[in-house]
Parts: C-alpha cells; structure tokens; sequence
C-alpha cells in the first residue's frame, strides 16, 4: 500500500501548510543567545556576556539604544561582507549593466589604441566588479607574451581595474580585472542593506559618542 | 461549518498552534543568572535574535568608537 499526502484529510493538510507558515515565519521566537545559554554553563554564558555586562555598568541604561543601534549596523555590515565572498568570483556575479557596458567600451578601447593590436582579444566581458579578458595565446604564456600582457594590465589600472587572476587555457589566457567600485546587489539585498531605520541607527550612535566627549 | 472555512480555520489553527508553542518555550526558557537584576538589560538584549558574541561584538566595537571620539 503506497503513502501519499492525499491520504491525510484535507482539513489536516492545512493545519500543517498553517503550522509551515508560522515555521517560515516565526513570530514568538526565543532569541538566539537564550538558547545558547541553555547549553552552557553559568560561568561559560557569563564570559560571553562580559563585554555587554561591563559595557551596561559603565554607561548604564542610557548607552542601551546605541548599542542596540550599532549591533544593527554590525548585523548590516557582516551581511554585506557575506554578499561580497559570495559575490567574490566572475562566475558568482550578476551584470551591472551601466558600468560593465563603459568598462568593456573602455578595455576593447585600450587593447586596440594602447596596445597597438599586439595582442589578439578573443573576449572581453564585465559583470559587477570584475572583469574576464581572453587573449589568444597559441604559444603559451612566454617571456615576451607576459610583458605584452602586464604592459596591458598596467594601462588598464588607470582606468580603475587592478590586476586580480591570470589563468592559462588551451590556447588562451584569461586576465580577470577587478574594480574597487561598490557592488551593486539585486532589489531586495539593497533594500536590506539600506533600510529605513540606517539613519537613526546612525544617529543614535553618534549622539552617545558626542555625549560621552 | 462551510468546507472552506473550516480549512481556513485549520490553516489558522496550525498556525496559531505553533505560534503558542513557541511562545510557551520562549517564556520558559531560564535566562542566565548574570543577568538578574538586570532589567533593562534584559529587555534589550531579547529584542535581537543574535548569539552573545554579536552583542559582545557590539559593546567592543562602540567601546572603540568612543576611544577614537576622544582622540
């Protein structure tokens, strides 16, 4: 006899669907550290509380907002250094259209007028902070192929892309270019990144730091 | 009871279900000892879903800040 979900009534299936959504969408949630502390000793909670505990001693209950409001731009901030390792390499990135369609305009610009057309460009692509030349390479990355290439990169580096990987294929090299330019997220990793409240967090901490001058 | 109503009403009911269940937990969780006494405190550091370590990270980090404010 085969199990299916069909043989659950329909009124119970909702329950559950009713059940995941609160699972998805936790409402009453214990916060992290209470469960964390659940595992651990008084001492070992009490060592990882110092920092907080000598911090709330010191200013007392008036410092309390602002280091609410700076763990909120440190939450901000370790989720924006988690975009950009993901973000770290050309295959992970998203196009951003505007500034890989001037930059490639820029390095097809370089490699023809700088270069002098020493180098043949099988491909150049931009996404949203790197950038991926393929040079044809046909005798392999010799003395005076190397030159022509760092000499290439070196030209490229006044217009804002720094030297970040070389890679030897078959019969072509591959030169990532990598911009300091900010990363440009999709819609709703930017909305994160920048929500309403940044500029209160932002002020909250500011105020503190001019009241303890 | 209408069929649909009485699946919405499950569907709120599962819901609702886990939603005291996890209230339930939340309030019966003991809070470290260090922290009695510490009302203010308490009431701020279970506004955030973090580890210690964040709130740790937090104090450290506006600690600096204030020693860099002075300079």
């Amino acid at each position: 006899m085969n199990w299916s979900v069909e043989r659950i009534p329909l009124h119970w299936r909702a329950f559950l669907a009713g059940a995941c959504v609160y699972l998805l969408y936790p409402f009453a949630h214990a916060p992290a550290w209470l469960w964390q502390s659940l595992g651990q000793t008084e001492a070992e909670s009490a060592a990882a509380l110092a920092p907080v505990l000598s911090f709330h001693s010191k200013y007392g209950d008036s410092a309390l907002p602002a280091l609410n409001a700076q763990l909120e731009l440190n939450k901000l901030r370790d989720y924006e250094q988690r975009l950009i390792a993901e973000n770290a390499d050309f295959a992970d990135q998203d196009r951003d259209e505007n500034w890989a369609e001037a930059t490639e305009f820029m390095i097809a610009h370089v490699t023809q007028n700088v270069s002098a057309n020493t180098l043949r460009i099988y491909h150049s692509e931009c996404r949203n902070n790197l950038c991926r030349i393929e040079i044809a390479a046909p005798d392999g990355l010799t003395a005076e192929f190397r030159a022509q290439v760092l000499k290439l990169a070196a030209t490229l580096k006044t217009g804002d892309l720094e030297f970040h990987d070389l890679k030897e294929g078959n019969d072509r090299l591959m030169l990532e270019l990598k911009s300091d330019k900010r990363l440009k997220y999709g819609y709703f990793a930017e909305r994160k990144l920048q929500p309403a409240e940044l500029e209160i967090w932002r002020e909250q901490v500011k105020t503190w730091l001019q009241e303890q001058k | 009871m209408a069929p649909r109503t009485k699946i919405a009403a499950f569907a709120i009911g599962g819901y609702l279900t886990l939603l005291a269940l996890d209230a339930l937990v939340s309030l019966m969780l003991p809070k470290p000892a260090i922290l009695a006494g510490q009302e203010a405190l308490s009431r701020q550091l279970l506004q955030q879903d973090v580890p210690f370590e964040q709130w740790a990270a937090a104090a450290e980090r506006l600690e600096q800040k204030r020693k860099l404010a002075k300079l």
